[in-house]
Protein backbone atom coordinates (compact mmCIF):
# COMPACT_ATOMS: atom_id res chain seq x y z
CA UNK A 1 0.00 0.00 0.00
CA UNK A 2 0.91 3.90 0.00
CA UNK A 3 3.08 2.63 -3.50
CA UNK A 4 0.01 4.42 -5.84
CA UNK A 5 1.30 6.66 -7.82
CA UNK A 6 -1.02 9.05 -8.32
CA UNK A 7 -0.22 11.09 -11.76
CA UNK A 8 -2.81 13.64 -13.79
CA UNK A 9 -5.44 15.32 -12.21
CA UNK A 10 -9.27 13.97 -12.55
CA UNK A 11 -10.19 17.32 -14.68
CA UNK A 12 -8.19 15.62 -17.31
CA UNK A 13 -9.84 12.06 -16.88
CA UNK A 14 -13.12 11.93 -19.35
CA UNK A 15 -16.47 11.47 -17.59
CA UNK A 16 -16.69 7.94 -18.48
CA UNK A 17 -13.79 7.43 -16.37
CA UNK A 18 -14.76 8.76 -13.43
CA UNK A 19 -17.92 7.07 -13.59
CA UNK A 20 -16.12 3.39 -13.98
CA UNK A 21 -13.64 4.82 -10.39
CA UNK A 22 -16.93 5.62 -9.31
CA UNK A 23 -18.36 2.12 -10.01
CA UNK A 24 -15.42 0.13 -8.92
CA UNK A 25 -15.75 1.86 -5.54
CA UNK A 26 -19.15 1.65 -4.50
CA UNK A 27 -19.08 -2.04 -5.17
CA UNK A 28 -16.32 -2.68 -2.60
CA UNK A 29 -17.64 -0.05 -0.54
CA UNK A 30 -20.58 -2.50 -0.55
CA UNK A 31 -18.99 -5.70 0.25
CA UNK A 32 -17.17 -3.92 3.15
CA UNK A 33 -20.47 -2.65 4.91
CA UNK A 34 -21.34 -6.25 4.44
CA UNK A 35 -18.25 -7.37 6.36
CA UNK A 36 -18.88 -4.48 9.08
CA UNK A 37 -22.39 -6.42 9.40
CA UNK A 38 -20.32 -9.70 10.36
CA UNK A 39 -17.76 -8.20 12.18
CA UNK A 40 -19.81 -6.73 14.83
CA UNK A 41 -22.31 -9.94 14.60
CA UNK A 42 -18.84 -11.28 16.05
CA UNK A 43 -17.35 -9.43 18.66
CA UNK A 44 -19.70 -11.15 21.76
CA UNK A 45 -18.65 -14.81 20.54
CA UNK A 46 -14.94 -13.23 20.10
CA UNK A 47 -14.58 -12.56 23.74
CA UNK A 48 -15.58 -15.61 25.19
CA UNK A 49 -12.82 -17.28 26.30
CA UNK A 50 -11.84 -20.08 25.93
CA UNK A 51 -12.99 -20.01 22.22
CA UNK A 52 -13.85 -23.05 20.64
CA UNK A 53 -13.93 -23.26 16.82
CA UNK A 54 -17.41 -25.21 16.95
CA UNK A 55 -18.59 -21.99 18.79
CA UNK A 56 -16.96 -19.61 16.47
CA UNK A 57 -19.05 -21.50 13.30
CA UNK A 58 -22.20 -21.41 14.97
CA UNK A 59 -22.26 -17.27 15.69
CA UNK A 60 -20.51 -17.11 12.45
CA UNK A 61 -22.39 -19.33 10.32
CA UNK A 62 -25.81 -17.27 10.13
CA UNK A 63 -23.77 -13.97 9.55
CA UNK A 64 -21.76 -15.53 6.69
CA UNK A 65 -25.04 -16.61 5.09
CA UNK A 66 -26.72 -13.39 4.86
CA UNK A 67 -23.65 -12.03 3.48
CA UNK A 68 -23.46 -14.37 0.75
CA UNK A 69 -27.13 -14.07 0.13
CA UNK A 70 -26.80 -10.51 0.06
CA UNK A 71 -24.41 -10.34 -2.52
CA UNK A 72 -22.49 -12.21 -6.01
CA UNK A 73 -20.21 -13.56 -3.78
CA UNK A 74 -18.35 -16.55 -3.68
CA UNK A 75 -17.44 -17.00 -0.54
CA UNK A 76 -16.99 -15.39 3.00
CA UNK A 77 -16.46 -15.81 6.60
CA UNK A 78 -14.22 -15.18 9.48
CA UNK A 79 -10.48 -16.24 9.36
CA UNK A 80 -9.01 -16.88 13.00
CA UNK A 81 -5.50 -14.97 14.10
CA UNK A 82 -3.01 -17.59 14.58
CA UNK A 83 -3.75 -18.84 18.05
CA UNK A 84 -6.83 -16.83 19.04
CA UNK A 85 -8.75 -20.12 19.36
CA UNK A 86 -8.33 -22.87 21.99
CA UNK A 87 -8.58 -25.90 19.81
CA UNK A 88 -7.02 -24.97 16.58
CA UNK A 89 -3.97 -22.71 15.69
CA UNK A 90 -4.80 -22.27 12.42
CA UNK A 91 -8.84 -21.76 11.25
CA UNK A 92 -10.85 -20.79 8.75
CA UNK A 93 -14.62 -20.28 9.29
CA UNK A 94 -15.21 -19.74 5.82
CA UNK A 95 -17.94 -20.91 3.44
CA UNK A 96 -17.64 -21.30 -0.44
CA UNK A 97 -19.12 -22.47 -3.43
CA UNK A 98 -23.01 -23.12 -4.62
CA UNK A 99 -23.05 -25.81 -1.63
CA UNK A 100 -21.49 -22.87 0.70
CA UNK A 101 -19.31 -25.61 2.39
CA UNK A 102 -17.16 -25.49 5.61
CA UNK A 103 -13.30 -24.58 4.77
CA UNK A 104 -12.46 -25.15 8.24
CA UNK A 105 -8.95 -25.69 7.59
CA UNK A 106 -6.50 -25.70 4.66
CA UNK A 107 -3.73 -28.16 3.74
CA UNK A 108 -1.24 -28.08 1.40
CA UNK A 109 -1.34 -30.70 -1.29
CA UNK A 110 1.86 -32.73 -1.59
CA UNK A 111 2.95 -32.05 2.63
CA UNK A 112 -0.71 -32.70 3.96
CA UNK A 113 0.30 -29.71 6.40
CA UNK A 114 -1.96 -26.66 7.18
CA UNK A 115 -1.30 -23.60 5.45
CA UNK A 116 -0.14 -20.67 7.39
CA UNK A 117 -2.70 -17.83 6.12
CA UNK A 118 -1.04 -15.13 8.10
CA UNK A 119 1.60 -14.24 5.47
CA UNK A 120 -0.69 -13.61 2.58
CA UNK A 121 -1.65 -10.61 1.48
CA UNK A 122 -5.20 -10.74 2.45
CA UNK A 123 -4.66 -11.57 5.82
CA UNK A 124 -1.61 -9.65 6.84
CA UNK A 125 -2.32 -6.01 5.14
CA UNK A 126 -5.69 -5.54 6.88
CA UNK A 127 -3.75 -7.03 9.96
CA UNK A 128 -1.11 -4.65 9.50
CA UNK A 129 -2.87 -1.29 8.42
CA UNK A 130 -6.13 -1.72 10.86
CA UNK A 131 -8.43 -1.19 7.55
CA UNK A 132 -10.06 -2.74 4.82
CA UNK A 133 -8.40 -3.92 2.27
CA UNK A 134 -8.69 -5.51 -1.11
CA UNK A 135 -6.20 -8.56 -2.60
CA UNK A 136 -6.08 -9.63 -5.73
CA UNK A 137 -6.36 -10.35 -8.59
CA UNK A 138 -4.58 -13.76 -7.34
CA UNK A 139 -5.13 -17.18 -7.62
CA UNK A 140 -6.47 -18.58 -3.85
CA UNK A 141 -4.49 -21.73 -3.29
CA UNK A 142 -5.86 -21.34 -0.04
CA UNK A 143 -9.67 -21.03 0.05
CA UNK A 144 -11.63 -21.61 -3.30
CA UNK A 145 -8.23 -22.59 -5.58
CA UNK A 146 -9.92 -19.57 -8.05
CA UNK A 147 -9.28 -16.35 -9.25
CA UNK A 148 -10.10 -13.83 -7.33
CA UNK A 149 -10.66 -10.42 -5.76
CA UNK A 150 -10.75 -10.79 -1.80
CA UNK A 151 -12.17 -8.44 0.89
CA UNK A 152 -10.55 -8.11 4.30
CA UNK A 153 -11.43 -6.20 7.09
CA UNK A 154 -9.76 -6.78 10.40
CA UNK A 155 -11.77 -7.79 13.40
CA UNK A 156 -10.33 -5.98 16.70
CA UNK A 157 -12.02 -6.82 19.63
CA UNK A 158 -10.75 -5.30 23.22
CA UNK A 159 -7.83 -3.72 21.60
CA UNK A 160 -6.85 -7.21 20.02
CA UNK A 161 -6.68 -8.15 16.83
CA UNK A 162 -8.64 -11.66 16.71
CA UNK A 163 -8.55 -12.23 13.11
CA UNK A 164 -10.19 -11.05 9.25
CA UNK A 165 -14.01 -10.96 8.11
CA UNK A 166 -13.48 -11.76 4.26
CA UNK A 167 -15.94 -12.14 1.05
CA UNK A 168 -14.17 -13.37 -2.00
CA UNK A 169 -15.90 -11.81 -5.21
CA UNK A 170 -14.49 -13.85 -8.40
CA UNK A 171 -12.74 -12.08 -11.47
CA UNK A 172 -15.07 -13.52 -13.92
CA UNK A 173 -18.60 -11.84 -11.76
CA UNK A 174 -16.03 -8.82 -10.99
CA UNK A 175 -15.49 -8.76 -15.36
CA UNK A 176 -19.59 -9.14 -15.59
CA UNK A 177 -20.00 -6.20 -13.28
CA UNK A 178 -17.41 -4.09 -14.71
CA UNK A 179 -17.21 -4.61 -18.30
CA UNK A 180 -19.53 -1.84 -19.88
CA UNK A 181 -18.04 0.69 -17.51
CA UNK A 182 -14.54 -0.40 -18.30
CA UNK A 183 -15.28 -0.24 -22.01
CA UNK A 184 -17.38 2.85 -22.17
CA UNK A 185 -14.21 4.72 -20.52
CA UNK A 186 -11.64 2.73 -22.52
CA UNK A 187 -9.48 2.41 -19.48
CA UNK A 188 -8.40 -0.33 -17.32
CA UNK A 189 -8.98 -1.15 -13.30
CA UNK A 190 -5.43 -1.89 -11.91
CA UNK A 191 -4.36 -2.68 -8.37
CA UNK A 192 -1.26 -1.07 -6.65
CA UNK A 193 0.67 -2.93 -7.96
CA UNK A 194 -0.11 -1.69 -11.73
CA UNK A 195 -1.47 -5.12 -12.27
CA UNK A 196 -4.71 -5.19 -14.47
CA UNK A 197 -8.08 -6.11 -12.56
CA UNK A 198 -9.77 -6.02 -15.82
CA UNK A 199 -9.04 -3.74 -19.14
CA UNK A 200 -10.82 -2.42 -21.91
CA UNK A 201 -8.13 -3.98 -24.38
CA UNK A 202 -9.36 -7.42 -24.91
CA UNK A 203 -5.66 -8.35 -25.55
CA UNK A 204 -4.76 -7.04 -21.82
CA UNK A 205 -5.62 -10.06 -20.11
CA UNK A 206 -6.12 -9.65 -16.05
CA UNK A 207 -3.52 -10.37 -14.32
CA UNK A 208 -0.54 -8.86 -16.43
CA UNK A 209 0.88 -6.21 -14.97
CA UNK A 210 1.66 -2.63 -16.61
CA UNK A 211 5.19 -1.82 -17.25
CA UNK A 212 6.00 1.98 -15.79
CA UNK A 213 6.33 3.30 -18.83
CA UNK A 214 3.08 2.54 -20.21
CA UNK A 215 1.23 4.08 -17.52
CA UNK A 216 -1.35 7.07 -18.30
CA UNK A 217 -2.86 9.09 -15.46
CA UNK A 218 -4.52 6.92 -12.61
CA UNK A 219 -7.81 7.66 -10.89
CA UNK A 220 -7.83 6.43 -7.49
CA UNK A 221 -10.98 4.72 -6.40
CA UNK A 222 -11.26 5.98 -3.23
CA UNK A 223 -9.31 4.87 -0.42
CA UNK A 224 -9.36 1.40 -2.27
CA UNK A 225 -6.27 -0.32 -3.50
CA UNK A 226 -7.42 0.03 -6.96
CA UNK A 227 -7.63 2.63 -9.61
CA UNK A 228 -8.58 2.93 -13.56
CA UNK A 229 -5.56 3.94 -15.86
CA UNK A 230 -6.42 5.78 -18.42
CA UNK A 231 -4.44 6.76 -21.67
CA UNK B 1 -8.06 -27.63 -0.96
CA UNK B 2 -10.04 -28.86 -3.41
CA UNK B 3 -9.64 -30.85 -6.77
CA UNK B 4 -8.01 -33.92 -6.18
CA UNK B 5 -6.90 -35.81 -8.93
CA UNK B 6 -7.65 -39.49 -9.17
CA UNK B 7 -6.50 -42.02 -11.47
CA UNK B 8 -8.44 -42.79 -14.16
CA UNK B 9 -7.74 -46.41 -15.34
CA UNK B 10 -8.79 -47.48 -18.60
CA UNK B 11 -11.67 -49.66 -17.10
CA UNK B 12 -13.13 -47.28 -14.68
CA UNK B 13 -13.46 -45.43 -17.95
CA UNK B 14 -15.40 -47.98 -19.70
CA UNK B 15 -17.37 -48.66 -16.48
CA UNK B 16 -18.41 -44.85 -16.65
CA UNK B 17 -19.52 -45.07 -20.41
CA UNK B 18 -22.13 -47.53 -19.43
CA UNK B 19 -23.04 -46.76 -16.18
CA UNK B 20 -27.00 -45.67 -15.55
CA UNK B 21 -26.45 -41.86 -16.95
CA UNK B 22 -27.27 -40.17 -13.51
CA UNK B 23 -25.01 -42.24 -11.69
CA UNK B 24 -22.48 -41.08 -13.76
CA UNK B 25 -19.92 -38.73 -11.87
CA UNK B 26 -21.44 -39.46 -8.63
CA UNK B 27 -18.92 -42.02 -7.65
CA UNK B 28 -16.60 -39.38 -8.65
CA UNK B 29 -18.49 -36.64 -6.72
CA UNK B 30 -18.60 -38.87 -3.40
CA UNK B 31 -14.94 -39.99 -3.53
CA UNK B 32 -13.75 -36.39 -3.87
CA UNK B 33 -15.81 -34.88 -0.92
CA UNK B 34 -14.73 -37.33 1.66
CA UNK B 35 -11.06 -37.06 0.19
CA UNK B 36 -11.16 -33.02 0.53
CA UNK B 37 -12.31 -33.62 4.05
CA UNK B 38 -9.79 -36.54 4.79
CA UNK B 39 -6.83 -34.34 3.57
CA UNK B 40 -8.22 -31.38 5.59
CA UNK B 41 -8.32 -32.93 8.41
CA UNK B 42 -12.27 -32.92 9.00
CA UNK B 43 -12.42 -36.43 8.97
CA UNK B 44 -9.67 -37.44 11.44
CA UNK B 45 -7.32 -40.41 11.52
CA UNK B 46 -8.42 -43.49 12.96
CA UNK B 47 -11.88 -42.23 12.54
CA UNK B 48 -14.50 -44.85 10.96
CA UNK B 49 -16.64 -44.08 8.41
CA UNK B 50 -20.42 -44.73 7.84
CA UNK B 51 -20.83 -48.36 6.38
CA UNK B 52 -21.56 -48.75 2.42
CA UNK B 53 -25.00 -48.72 2.88
CA UNK B 54 -25.15 -46.19 5.69
CA UNK B 55 -23.51 -43.50 3.20
CA UNK B 56 -24.95 -44.27 0.40
CA UNK B 57 -28.43 -43.35 2.31
CA UNK B 58 -26.70 -40.60 3.72
CA UNK B 59 -25.51 -39.37 0.44
CA UNK B 60 -28.83 -40.66 -1.89
CA UNK B 61 -26.60 -42.53 -4.32
CA UNK B 62 -26.47 -46.36 -4.77
CA UNK B 63 -24.94 -48.70 -2.67
CA UNK B 64 -22.84 -49.50 -5.59
CA UNK B 65 -21.90 -46.03 -5.98
CA UNK B 66 -20.32 -45.49 -2.43
CA UNK B 67 -18.92 -48.55 -2.53
CA UNK B 68 -16.95 -47.67 -5.60
CA UNK B 69 -15.79 -44.33 -3.86
CA UNK B 70 -14.49 -46.28 -0.98
CA UNK B 71 -12.76 -48.64 -3.81
CA UNK B 72 -10.75 -45.51 -4.76
CA UNK B 73 -10.13 -43.78 -1.30
CA UNK B 74 -8.46 -47.77 -0.60
CA UNK B 75 -6.44 -47.04 -3.51
CA UNK B 76 -5.36 -43.86 -2.53
CA UNK B 77 -3.87 -44.97 1.05
CA UNK B 78 -6.96 -42.68 2.52
CA UNK B 79 -8.88 -45.32 4.34
CA UNK B 80 -8.16 -48.31 5.28
CA UNK B 81 -10.44 -51.52 5.64
CA UNK B 82 -10.83 -53.78 8.30
CA UNK B 83 -13.07 -57.48 8.37
CA UNK B 84 -14.49 -58.97 11.48
CA UNK B 85 -16.54 -57.51 14.30
CA UNK B 86 -15.48 -54.41 14.52
CA UNK B 87 -14.52 -54.15 10.89
CA UNK B 88 -15.50 -51.13 8.91
CA UNK B 89 -13.21 -48.22 6.91
CA UNK B 90 -10.84 -46.26 8.72
CA UNK B 91 -9.39 -43.01 7.73
CA UNK B 92 -5.59 -43.26 7.32
CA UNK B 93 -4.43 -39.79 7.02
CA UNK B 94 -1.14 -40.74 8.79
CA UNK B 95 -0.30 -42.69 6.01
CA UNK B 96 0.27 -38.96 4.05
CA UNK B 97 3.64 -38.57 6.24
CA UNK B 98 4.62 -42.37 7.22
CA UNK B 99 7.61 -42.96 5.32
CA UNK B 100 6.69 -46.77 5.03
CA UNK B 101 3.83 -45.73 2.95
CA UNK B 102 5.88 -43.74 0.80
CA UNK B 103 8.64 -46.33 0.60
CA UNK B 104 6.35 -49.23 -0.35
CA UNK B 105 4.44 -46.74 -2.93
CA UNK B 106 7.76 -46.34 -4.27
CA UNK B 107 8.68 -49.98 -4.46
CA UNK B 108 5.44 -50.43 -6.33
CA UNK B 109 6.52 -48.13 -9.01
CA UNK B 110 8.05 -49.24 -12.26
CA UNK B 111 10.81 -46.89 -13.18
CA UNK B 112 9.06 -45.84 -16.03
CA UNK B 113 6.37 -44.66 -14.21
CA UNK B 114 8.31 -42.99 -11.59
CA UNK B 115 10.24 -40.65 -14.81
CA UNK B 116 6.25 -40.48 -16.79
CA UNK B 117 5.32 -38.75 -13.26
CA UNK B 118 8.71 -37.14 -13.12
CA UNK B 119 8.23 -35.49 -16.54
CA UNK B 120 4.39 -34.13 -16.14
CA UNK B 121 5.69 -32.06 -13.02
CA UNK B 122 8.74 -30.97 -14.19
CA UNK B 123 7.08 -29.79 -17.57
CA UNK B 124 4.34 -28.26 -15.54
CA UNK B 125 6.15 -26.50 -13.26
CA UNK B 126 8.80 -25.14 -15.43
CA UNK B 127 5.92 -23.63 -17.51
CA UNK B 128 4.79 -22.00 -14.25
CA UNK B 129 8.32 -20.33 -13.18
CA UNK B 130 8.50 -19.15 -17.19
CA UNK B 131 4.68 -17.21 -16.88
CA UNK B 132 5.49 -16.78 -12.93
CA UNK B 133 8.88 -14.65 -14.66
CA UNK B 134 6.14 -12.22 -16.35
CA UNK B 135 3.72 -11.81 -14.07
CA UNK B 136 4.99 -11.85 -10.64
CA UNK B 137 5.76 -8.24 -8.67
CA UNK B 138 8.79 -7.69 -6.32
CA UNK B 139 5.64 -8.95 -3.19
CA UNK B 140 5.22 -11.80 -4.94
CA UNK B 141 9.03 -12.88 -4.91
CA UNK B 142 9.10 -11.70 -1.06
CA UNK B 143 6.31 -14.16 -0.06
CA UNK B 144 7.90 -17.10 -2.38
CA UNK B 145 11.18 -16.76 -0.52
CA UNK B 146 9.87 -16.32 3.18
CA UNK B 147 8.48 -19.67 2.55
CA UNK B 148 12.53 -21.09 2.62
CA UNK B 149 13.45 -23.03 5.90
CA UNK B 150 15.87 -20.69 7.91
CA UNK B 151 19.25 -21.21 7.21
CA UNK B 152 20.78 -23.72 9.56
CA UNK B 153 17.21 -25.77 9.90
CA UNK B 154 17.45 -29.19 8.35
CA UNK B 155 14.19 -30.56 9.36
CA UNK B 156 13.15 -32.48 6.68
CA UNK B 157 9.14 -31.86 7.67
CA UNK B 158 10.00 -28.33 7.30
CA UNK B 159 11.63 -28.66 3.92
CA UNK B 160 8.95 -31.10 2.05
CA UNK B 161 6.79 -28.83 3.58
CA UNK B 162 8.11 -25.20 2.67
CA UNK B 163 8.94 -27.13 -1.16
CA UNK B 164 5.64 -28.11 -1.15
CA UNK B 165 3.97 -24.74 -0.67
CA UNK B 166 6.54 -23.12 -2.92
CA UNK B 167 5.60 -25.27 -6.29
CA UNK B 168 1.46 -24.22 -5.16
CA UNK B 169 2.82 -20.75 -4.76
CA UNK B 170 4.65 -20.65 -7.96
CA UNK B 171 1.49 -21.93 -9.76
CA UNK B 172 -0.12 -19.67 -8.90
CA UNK B 173 1.82 -17.09 -10.22
CA UNK B 174 0.82 -17.91 -13.28
CA UNK B 175 -2.61 -16.29 -12.71
CA UNK B 176 -4.68 -19.27 -13.99
CA UNK B 177 -7.24 -20.97 -11.58
CA UNK B 178 -6.65 -24.00 -13.91
CA UNK B 179 -3.28 -24.42 -13.54
CA UNK B 180 -3.15 -23.90 -10.00
CA UNK B 181 -5.61 -26.98 -9.34
CA UNK B 182 -3.74 -28.86 -12.00
CA UNK B 183 -0.66 -28.69 -9.76
CA UNK B 184 -2.57 -29.46 -6.62
CA UNK B 185 -3.49 -32.10 -8.25
CA UNK B 186 -0.14 -33.51 -9.48
CA UNK B 187 1.68 -32.59 -6.08
CA UNK B 188 -1.84 -35.35 -4.03
CA UNK B 189 0.01 -37.47 -6.70
CA UNK B 190 3.50 -37.13 -6.52
CA UNK B 191 4.63 -34.47 -4.35
CA UNK B 192 5.24 -36.42 -1.03
CA UNK B 193 7.12 -39.20 -3.25
CA UNK B 194 8.94 -36.21 -4.78
CA UNK B 195 10.05 -34.75 -1.67
CA UNK B 196 11.35 -38.10 -0.18
CA UNK B 197 15.40 -36.94 -0.71
CA UNK B 198 14.82 -33.59 0.99
CA UNK B 199 15.76 -35.63 3.84
CA UNK B 200 19.20 -35.73 3.37
CA UNK B 201 20.76 -32.05 4.19
CA UNK B 202 23.16 -31.97 1.09
CA UNK B 203 20.18 -32.01 -1.44
CA UNK B 204 18.40 -29.32 1.19
CA UNK B 205 21.76 -27.12 0.08
CA UNK B 206 21.16 -28.08 -3.33
CA UNK B 207 17.65 -27.16 -3.39
CA UNK B 208 17.89 -23.92 -1.76
CA UNK B 209 20.47 -23.32 -4.25
CA UNK B 210 18.30 -23.77 -7.08
CA UNK B 211 15.10 -21.69 -5.26
CA UNK B 212 17.53 -18.57 -4.88
CA UNK B 213 18.49 -18.75 -8.23
CA UNK B 214 14.64 -19.01 -9.07
CA UNK B 215 13.48 -16.29 -6.87
CA UNK B 216 16.58 -14.28 -8.67
CA UNK B 217 15.20 -14.71 -12.11
CA UNK B 218 11.66 -13.79 -10.66
CA UNK B 219 12.88 -10.43 -9.39
CA UNK B 220 14.64 -10.00 -13.04
CA UNK B 221 11.86 -10.89 -14.92
CA UNK B 222 13.76 -13.66 -16.62
CA UNK B 223 11.56 -16.57 -17.72
CA UNK B 224 14.58 -18.44 -19.57
CA UNK B 225 16.46 -18.51 -15.95
CA UNK B 226 13.19 -19.33 -14.00
CA UNK B 227 12.91 -22.06 -16.24
CA UNK B 228 16.32 -23.44 -16.04
CA UNK B 229 16.03 -23.19 -12.38
CA UNK B 230 12.98 -25.22 -10.97
CA UNK B 231 14.15 -27.00 -14.37
CA UNK B 232 17.15 -28.16 -12.41
CA UNK B 233 15.63 -28.40 -8.51
CA UNK B 234 13.39 -31.10 -10.13
CA UNK B 235 16.11 -33.18 -12.68
CA UNK B 236 18.09 -33.84 -9.53
CA UNK B 237 15.12 -34.85 -7.45
CA UNK B 238 13.72 -37.56 -9.63
CA UNK B 239 17.41 -38.38 -10.16
CA UNK B 240 17.77 -39.06 -6.47
CA UNK B 241 14.68 -40.69 -6.14
CA UNK B 242 15.11 -42.96 -8.84
CA UNK B 243 18.77 -44.03 -7.18
CA UNK B 244 16.45 -44.93 -3.86
CA UNK B 245 13.77 -46.52 -6.12
CA UNK B 246 16.61 -48.03 -7.54
CA UNK B 247 17.62 -49.51 -3.88
CA UNK B 248 13.89 -51.08 -2.95
CA UNK B 249 14.42 -53.22 -5.98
Amino acid sequence: MGSMVIEGASGSASPAALACAREVEAYFQGVIEALDVVRSGLEDVCRRTPLLAADLVAAAHPLTRDLLAGLPLFGGGFVAAPGFLADHHLYLAWWQGEEQQLLAQSTVSGSGDPVDYSRVEWYRTPVETGRAHVTGPFVDYVCSDEYMLTTTVPVEVDGRIVGVVGADTLLDTFESLLLGAVREAGAAVVNQSFRVVLSADPRVPTGRLIAPEQRGALIPCGDLPLGVLVG
Amino acid sequence: MTSTSSPRHGTRTRGAIFAPLEDVGRAVRVEQRLADAIRSGVLRDGERLPSESELAAMLGVATVTAREALVSLRAQGLISTVRGRNGGSYVTRAKLHDPDAQAARLAAMSRVELHDRGTLHLVVLAGCAELAAEYADAADVDLLASLLPEAGDADPGHWRHADAELHLTLAALSQSARMTRQVVGLEADFGALLRQPLGDPEFQAFTRTCHEELFTALRAHDGDAARKAVRRQLDRAVDELAVLHASYR
